[in-house]
């Protein structure tokens, strides 16, 4: 895990470095002026070394790469082996720090991740992933038990269109009707209504809940219709085996046949896909939470994006590739729980 | 799969027609509706980006015209012009240099050709004009400028003498002529109204013809129209390519599979080369002025075919930012230039009653009235450009970026796929690793940073967005091929391959990789789907395709207000449209190719 990880925020580094566009300037840039405009007494030309000696950015690509990966602090405060003075020696990702924003230096990154998944990405995915599985494995089952009826094709060709909507067109489109110029049913901005301080405790519950509808319904229909689909063709494939026959054979109920016999081995793909499901929820709501204005994770990832803060870019998109790692993970743990055969050597 | 169903039919039985791979494949597309449908839109879809020019254009097909403004012109300079000829006949090239104007460098006899070519210009535009009949006179005056530019060339030699004389006559004569001309060649007033049985004064110019619309279709665009053609009508031509010339015999049609495709795509190859070293390409003028010029009456067609949609895809008008769809009822415009119903209408200001001048729309050439049902199907847009036009022209940089940027990386993926399958050991080690890597950076994420920083004016959005897509994603494709390389390496007809003596490249391109190719091919159906779908999510979040230049995700954040629904619903409408399409093309492919699937 640890070398894939390495190699994860090397590719990420090289292209922020391979890309145009340098952050000191940028810096200057959002300081007024375009370096034209200089203040009296201040240098830009020592503004802009100052700025690059305090992040390290004019150190190599090895050593910059080495302040990411951690555990070593390689900035001018950082460990004594790098040239600091030791007052802050560790640092990158492997001491679980993020360090801080690059024009904010008082905002700590991670803090901030931490505060953001807390408040919206994590009870969001959680839900959505809950309500996907919850709503999928049904769907799949129950299409796949009356495959061929009219019923099952118009299931599996409403998932197929359901799947097929991008996701921005989506919530775009629920605004719309959900919004104050379509239905003005509910509502289609943030996850709190402003005056949300003053309410009561169950008050301010059906607010947030009221506020996570659309969210989540956008989260879910996607993963709800892949998920279904595979449930479905995991169904039909173990209902053609032996097994299944021998237990109709021997004249069981068609509720224990599925229950008992072909749900525990059919259960099997599904559980992979929670390896591409879990990264997504976490970092992959980006562009619900643009569209929706929602503190997250993933719009903070947009933030860094538009400000060209290389420090927020590595921390989320070093904390996505890492939840990829960890969906893997678990998801080869659940593959030998459920399924006896396979064995990790 | 080839070499067995060969070798079955020609060891036993007389040759009767045995399916093979691929007739089985389109059997079994042939049976599912769906996809058949999905095909049909698809081609329909391509067909209307691939005509988007024909469509939807501010430039005629045809037109025929006069343009008053440019020989009024012409007749106007040449009475100067002329009086100036005459002058410098007079004078002695002596005299010329003594007079002309600081910073002349001319010499006489220069100065006398160029204003012979100045009155020769003014004469030229005229005569493109009228009729051949009308020619006689000009040409008659046309000599006589020319007779008194020979005599002044003489004049310097004696000063004062015969020769001046001549030249005072010619130059009188002369005169004389260009008055007469100017009073019978003037031509009738095209802005004045016409009263009612009586005939207007002046000459009626005879149009031009030109095609410009036709003129600005480059090479290029031509390939993919003809190209575009022959795959639309491809049933109708295969049916008797097969029925006649093959007489049904189905040896022969699997032989002719790859022909007609070769000859399909030479033949469109060929008109695009054609069209693109004579006719296309070449016109260079400017569309809006012209268009203006018509309007105003300054230009008066006698004939003129527009297109469906008469508009420009940068065509703006000011007054009509932001106007629904005119079919529907909140679009209407009074003559004043205000919204008659709903949230637009005017507001007088509540103290003091103010209400904000309207804008006049302008209606040009060619263009639908104010109020009709088509005057915009799809609304307009915040410059005011017709959106329908938007759309169309807009899906060719869609539906490119998802066909040209899946071919790509379809084309890398199989290449490394193929190598890390091939040879195995540490190169497949180094390869598998560094995609493992790859893939456990959520990829959308990784194309959106990097087309983030990507200056546009270095490289333009939509090459970037296709490289980055084909660079990134790459790594689906090149897993697929390297396990079906696994299993084919050590297949019989491999270790034929290599027994033989034959090369890596050759045992892999030429053997190995035909037959790994039906997955690849499912891959790259569904590689256009997300290609598609990463360009337009791109574009809304403001990193792709940059205005004016349209995209189907790009037009989606012209706006973001809720009261401006048409901007969101019908370009989305497409897009979803065109992945639901190339997701169940994928499925069916996948169905159709996997022996396994049909049981089921």
């Amino acid at each position: 895990m640890v070398p894939t990880l390495m190699g994860i925020i090397l590719i990420i580094l090289g292209l922020l470095h391979a890309a145009p566009g340098d952050p000191a300037m940028q810096m200057m840039g959002l300081g007024g002026g375009t370096g034209e405009v200089s203040q009296e007494g201040v240098d830009i030309e020592a503004k802009i070394a100052k700025f690059k000696r305090d992040n390290a950015l004019d150190r190599n690509f090895l050593v910059q790469y080495l302040g990411h990966l951690g555990p070593f602090n390689v900035k001018p405060d950082g460990h004594e082996l790098f040239g600091g003075d030791g007052r802050n020696p560790w640092g990158g990702f492997l001491s679980f720090s993020f360090g801080s924003e690059l024009f904010n230096r008082n905002k700590m990154i991670g803090a901030e991740i931490w505060k953001r998944l807390k408040s919206t990405t994590l009870p969001l995915a959680i839900i959505s992933i809950f309500l996907t599985y919850l709503l999928a494995l049904p769907i799949g089952i129950y299409s796949a038990n009356r495959q061929g009826t009219t019923i099952d094709k118009v299931t599996t060709l409403g998932l197929f269109i359901l799947y097929s909507i991008p996701v921005f067109w989506a919530a775009l489109m629920l605004k719309l009707i959900f919004g104050k110029t379509g239905l003005s049913l509910l509502p289609v901005m943030n996850l709190h209504s402003q005056d949300s301080d003053q309410l009561g405790t169950m008050a301010y519950f059906l607010d947030t809940a009221k506020h996570m509808i659309l969210p989540v319904a956008v989260m879910t229909y996607g993963g709800l219709a892949y998920l279904s689909r595979q449930m479905r063709t995991g169904m039909i494939e173990v209902i053609h085996q032996d097994y299944i026959r021998t237990a109709k054979a021997k004249g069981l109920g068609s509720k224990a046949i599925v229950f008992k016999h072909a749900l525990r081995n059919s259960v099997i793909p599904v559980i992979t896909i929670f390896a591409s499901i879990l990264p997504i929820m976490i970092g992959g709501s980006l562009i619900i939470e643009v569209v929706f204005d929602l503190p997250g994770t993933g719009e903070y990832m947009f933030k860094g994006l538009m400000e060209r803060d290389y420090n927020i870019i590595m921390a989320t998109m070093t904390l996505s590739g890492t939840m990829t790692l960890v969906g893997i993970l678990l998801s080869d743990i659940a593959y030998a729980l459920v399924d006896p055969r396979i064995t990790y050597s | 799969m080839k070499p067995s169903t060969n070798l079955g039919s020609k060891s036993s039985e007389p040759p009767t027609y045995s399916k093979d791979y691929w007739d089985l494949v389109f059997e079994q597309l042939g049976r599912n509706r769906l996809f058949k449908l999905a095909v049909v839109v698809l081609t329909l879809l391509y067909a209307s980006a691939i005509y988007a020019p024909l469509i939807a254009n501010d430039r005629p097909y045809v037109l025929e015209a006069a343009n008053y403004a440019e020989y009024n012109k012409a007749l106007r300079t040449l009475y100067p012009a002329t009086l100036g000829v005459g002058r410098i006949a007079k004078q002695t090239p002596e005299q010329y240099l003594e007079k002309r104007t600081e910073g002349s460098t001319q010499t006489h006899e220069e100065a006398l050709q160029a204003e012979l070519g100045a009155v020769r210009g003014q004469l030229t535009t005229m005569k493109l004009y009228l009729a051949p009949e009308k020619h006689a006179a000009l040409e008659e005056f046309d000599l006589a400028i020319a007779e008194l530019i020979e005599l002044g060339g003489q004049a310097g030699t004696e000063p004062g003498g015969e020769v001046a004389e001549l030249v005072k006559a010619k130059a009188t004569e002369t005169k004389n002529l260009v008055k007469a001309i100017r009073v019978d060649f003037k031509p009738i007033d095209p802005g004045a109204e016409l009263v009612e049985g009586e005939q207007p004064e002046g000459l009626i110019l005879t149009g031009q013809r030109s095609y410009p619309l036709l003129e600005a279709i480059s090479g290029w665009e031509m390939f993919f129209m003809s190209l575009w053609l022959l795959v639309m009508t491809w049933p109708l031509w295969n049916w008797i390519w097969n029925l006649v010339l093959l007489r049904g015999d189905r040896e022969r049609i699997r032989k002719n599979r790859k022909r007609k495709w070769l000859l399909a795509l030479a033949l469109s190859m060929l008109a695009g080369l054609v069209w693109g070293s004579t006719l296309g390409g070449s016109a260079i003028f400017n569309v809006s002025e012209y268009k203006a010029s018509l309007t105003s009456g300054e230009i008066v067609e006698t004939a003129a075919v527009f297109p469906l949609v008469p508009y420009g895809f940068a065509e703006g008008h000011t007054a009509e930012i932001f106007r629904p769809p005119t079919w529907g009822e909140s679009s209407e415009i009074s003559e004043e230039g205000y919204y008659v119903r709903g949230a637009r209408m005017p507001e007088p200001d509540p103290v003091t009653g103010f209400v904000s001048p309207p804008k006049p729309v302008e209606i040009r050439f060619a263009e639908p009235q104010l109020n009709a049902w088509n005057r915009h199907l799809l609304g307009t847009d915040s410059a005011g450009r017709d959106f329908l036009v938007r759309m169309l022209w807009g899906g060719r940089v869609s539906l490119a970026v998802g066909l040209v940027s899946a071919i790509l990386l379809v084309i890398i993926g199989t290449i490394i796929g193929s190598i890390a399958g091939y040879f195995g050991g540490w190169v497949d080690m180094v390869i598998s690793r560094f995609i493992e890597i790859v893939i456990c950076i959520p990829a959308f994420f990784l194309i959106l940073m990097t087309s983030a920083f990507i200056d546009p004016e270095v490289l333009a959005p939509i090459f970037a967005i296709v490289i980055l897509i084909a660079l990134i994603r790459w790594t689906g494709v090149a897993r697929l091929v390297r396990g079906e390389f696994l299993r084919l390496r050590e297949s019989e007809f491999a270790l034929a391959a290599q027994a033989l003596g034959f090369s890596s490249r050759r045992t892999i391109f030429l053997h190995i990789l035909p037959n790994a190719l039906a997955p690849v091919l499912v891959a790259g159906a569904f590689a256009v789907a997300s290609g598609i779908l990463t360009e337009s999510t791109l574009s809304f979040l403001g990193f792709g395709i940059q205005h004016p230049m349209p995209s189907w995700g790009s037009l989606i954040t012209d706006s973001k207000m809720a009261e401006h629904w048409w901007v969101q619903i019908f370009p989305g409408v497409l897009i979803f449209i065109t992945i639901t399409c190339y997701n169940q093309v994928g499925d069916a492919f996948r169905d159709a190719l996997d022996p396994k699937a049909k049981k089921q």
